[in-house]
């Protein structure tokens, strides 16, 4: 954000004339300028007064809704501000003679090698201004010379644009201008009696009746006139003119010419205070991010509370589930002790009881048969039997437990014992994990 | 005598004093109270972070916890029955010590007589252990009977998981006397085992 974006509200443009006062009032666009409109023409009195200023200035901000301390920018003829070429080699006093020093007012307006361009006003024409805009519940804020005006008109354009190097002299009412190309260096009230008549003679000879004229054109060149430098002399009604172009531009200044901020700064005399208009759109900044940062410290405050409360409910609910926090590893202790247990004792515990077993075997063997060995372990069961002669060994023997398979008898497994009856060895996988 | 500088530097200069030194005082005393309140704002927030998490690790510990003790029952209603079968003891040697006492004296009680032989060992699995007994013995077959009841009757639980029976030649008196070599098997388990 620019400072031409943060001084921008409605302002009052006055252009004071020999005869007319005419009030524009200003808004500043976006891009830094300010846009007339509204325009009212009065005609003024012989005698200019702080009344007369007052009740204009009060009768337009009435009627146009302007608010009250509203800044004001007073175009003034060069007999109110003047503008003045000072050479390099002289000093500003001697543009303010008979004046003291302290009596006036003085701002550069334009600078180049030949010198500088002053405006200058005595205090008694400030104090008239601003006791006038205070009457009227504004603020005077700057003084321009009506100069300023010129090359905004489109007259004022075409005149100055006849020939960049010339001489141009601007005849504007009862005023004079004159030009360097495009520079303002002078402007004067005419004399009544030093005019030839109510043209301007496009000529030399013409605009030399003002002797001053002549003086400021030869100090610039630094020599004697020369007849050969072109000057150009037009005739421009300066409140005609810019009247003429509001009206016919929609009120609106094409953008190459202007009122920018920082050029009617640059080409017045600043008799107000920009204060008011930056203090007000600093806290207009300020406040808006102070409210913010109050609402964030709020919004923090209350969080921080917010905060607390949970973090005390969840430090109660942990103490109140401690207990079970606790004991949850105790019973997982527990239950990897039991299922240690249970392991083993269905490792220990696999095999049938084969005691059981020898009672089945002994039911099962036919009447002829005699036990001889009977091994049973977690693997196999096997018995030896002997079978009296003429009888044959069953192939199978079944046993009424049922953890234990049939019996088989196992060919070719014979052992035979000297001076025995041979043996018959009958055999069965154990079912691990039988009851 | 006035040369005008840009405007934003002369309006900037045309502000008094004091509303810039309000607006620094004003600026630091925000940045000196976000100072003094941001580190406890910090640190409760982050007690809070850390007690939310602690409260759900309860939660989720909590709500598992019934999982695990319907397990734990069902565990014990397995294994209490053996657990009260067990030799209960503080560490296996002091239970196959009791578990070899009592076969010894079953076997005495049977009226089984002679050299009766005792290797006792036990495999332990973290605490519990299967205790294992193998008696060498000569007996009758009526005595095996009595033998077998007496194990049976014992308050433990003993399992005769292997036996090797060879029926000796008979006697002068006819009655077939066996040479036995019987393998025991009894659980040890540590006190700690038999809370519910």
């Amino acid at each position: 954000m620019n400072v031409r974006t943060l001084l921008c509200r409605r302002r009052m443009f006055v252009l004071l004339g020999a005869d007319t006062i005419t009030v524009f009032s200003g808004r500043c666009h976006w891009r830094g300028y300010w846009l007339l409109s509204d325009i009212q023409t009065n005609s003024t009195p012989a005698d200019l007064s702080v009344d007369f200023l007052a009740n204009t200035l009060r009768a337009y901000r009435n009627q146009h809704r302007m608010h009250e301390g509203c800044h004001v920018h007073w175009f003034l003829p060069p007999d109110m501000l003047a503008v003045a070429f000072l050479p390099s080699d002289k000093a500003i006093e001697g543009l303010i003679l008979p004046f003291q020093a302290d009596q006036v007012h003085t701002t550069l307006f334009d600078a180049c090698e030949q010198g500088e361009v002053w405006l200058w006003m005595h205090q008694s024409w400030a104090s008239l201004l601003q006791r006038a805009a205070d009457q009227a519940q504004c603020h005077t804020l700057y003084v321009h010379p009506r100069v300023m005006l010129v090359p905004m008109t489109e007259s004022g354009v075409a005149a100055l644009a006849q020939l960049p190097d010339s001489w141009n002299v601007v005849k504007d009412g009862a005023y004079l201008h004159i030009f360097k190309g495009n520079r303002s260096l002078r402007s004067l009230a005419l004399d009544s009696e030093s005019t030839a008549g109510d043209e301007l003679q496009a000529d030399l000879q013409a605009v030399r009746l003002n002797l001053e004229t002549e003086s400021i054109i030869t100090a610039w060149t630094g020599g004697a006139l020369d007849n050969s430098v072109p000057v150009c002399a037009t005739e421009c009604d300066v409140d005609e003119a810019l009247v003429g172009s509001l009206t016919r531009s929609a009120q609106t200044f094409p953008s190459a010419h202007a009122l920018s901020s920082n050029r009617l700064h640059a080409g017045g005399l600043l008799l107000g205070s920009l204060a008011s208009e930056v203090q007000r759109q600093i806290w207009m900044l300020v406040a808006p991010l102070m409210l913010v940062m109050l609402a964030l410290m709020v919004g923090a405050y209350v969080h921080y509370h917010q905060a607390g409360e949970v973090r005390d409910q969840a430090i109660q609910t942990v103490k109140k589930l401690a207990p079970d926090v606790r004991r949850l590893p105790q019973v997982k202790q527990d239950i990897q002790r039991k299922e240690d247990f249970l392991s083993v004792a269905d490792q220990g515990l696999k095999t049938p009881d084969v005691l059981k077993a020898l009672g089945s075997v002994v039911d099962a063997l036919p009447v002829k048969a005699t036990l001889h060995t009977f091994t049973a372990d977690d693997v196999k069961i096997e018995v030896q039997v002997s079978i009296a002669k003429g009888s044959s060994p069953p192939k199978a023997l079944r046993l009424k437990d049922s953890a234990y398979a049939e019996l088989t008898l196992q060919p070719n497994e014979e052992s035979r014992v000297s001076g025995q009856m041979p043996l018959h060895i009958y055999q069965a996988p154990v079912k691990v994990n039988a009851p | 005598m006035r040369k005008p500088k840009s405007l934003l530097r002369d309006s900037l200069k045309s502000v008094h004093r004091n509303t810039w030194l309000v607006l620094v005082v004003l600026g630091l005393g925000l940045l000196l109270l976000a100072d003094r309140f941001y580190p406890p704002y910090r640190e409760r927030v982050d007690d809070r972070a850390d007690a939310v998490m602690r409260a759900e690790r309860a939660q989720a510990l909590a709500d598992v916890l019934p999982k695990f003790q319907a397990k734990l029952d069902a565990d014990n209603a397995r294994a209490q029955p053996l657990i009260a079968q067990s030799f209960i003891h503080d560490n296996p040697e002091q239970s196959l010590e009791q578990f070899r006492e009592r076969v010894d004296a079953a076997i005495l009680e049977s009226g089984i007589s002679g050299t009766v032989n005792l290797n006792a060992e036990s495999d332990a699995t973290g605490q519990s252990a299967v205790l294992s007994l193998t008696a060498q013995f000569q007996s009758f077959p009526q005595q095996l009977t009595d033998l077998e009841q007496r194990l049976l009757a014992l308050p433990w639980l003993v399992h005769v998981s292997a036996i090797e029976i060879k029926v000796m030649p008979n006697t002068p008196d006819g009655v077939p006397q066996l040479g036995v070599v019987m393998t025991l098997k009894a659980l040890h388990a540590p006190p700690d085992v038999t809370a519910q």
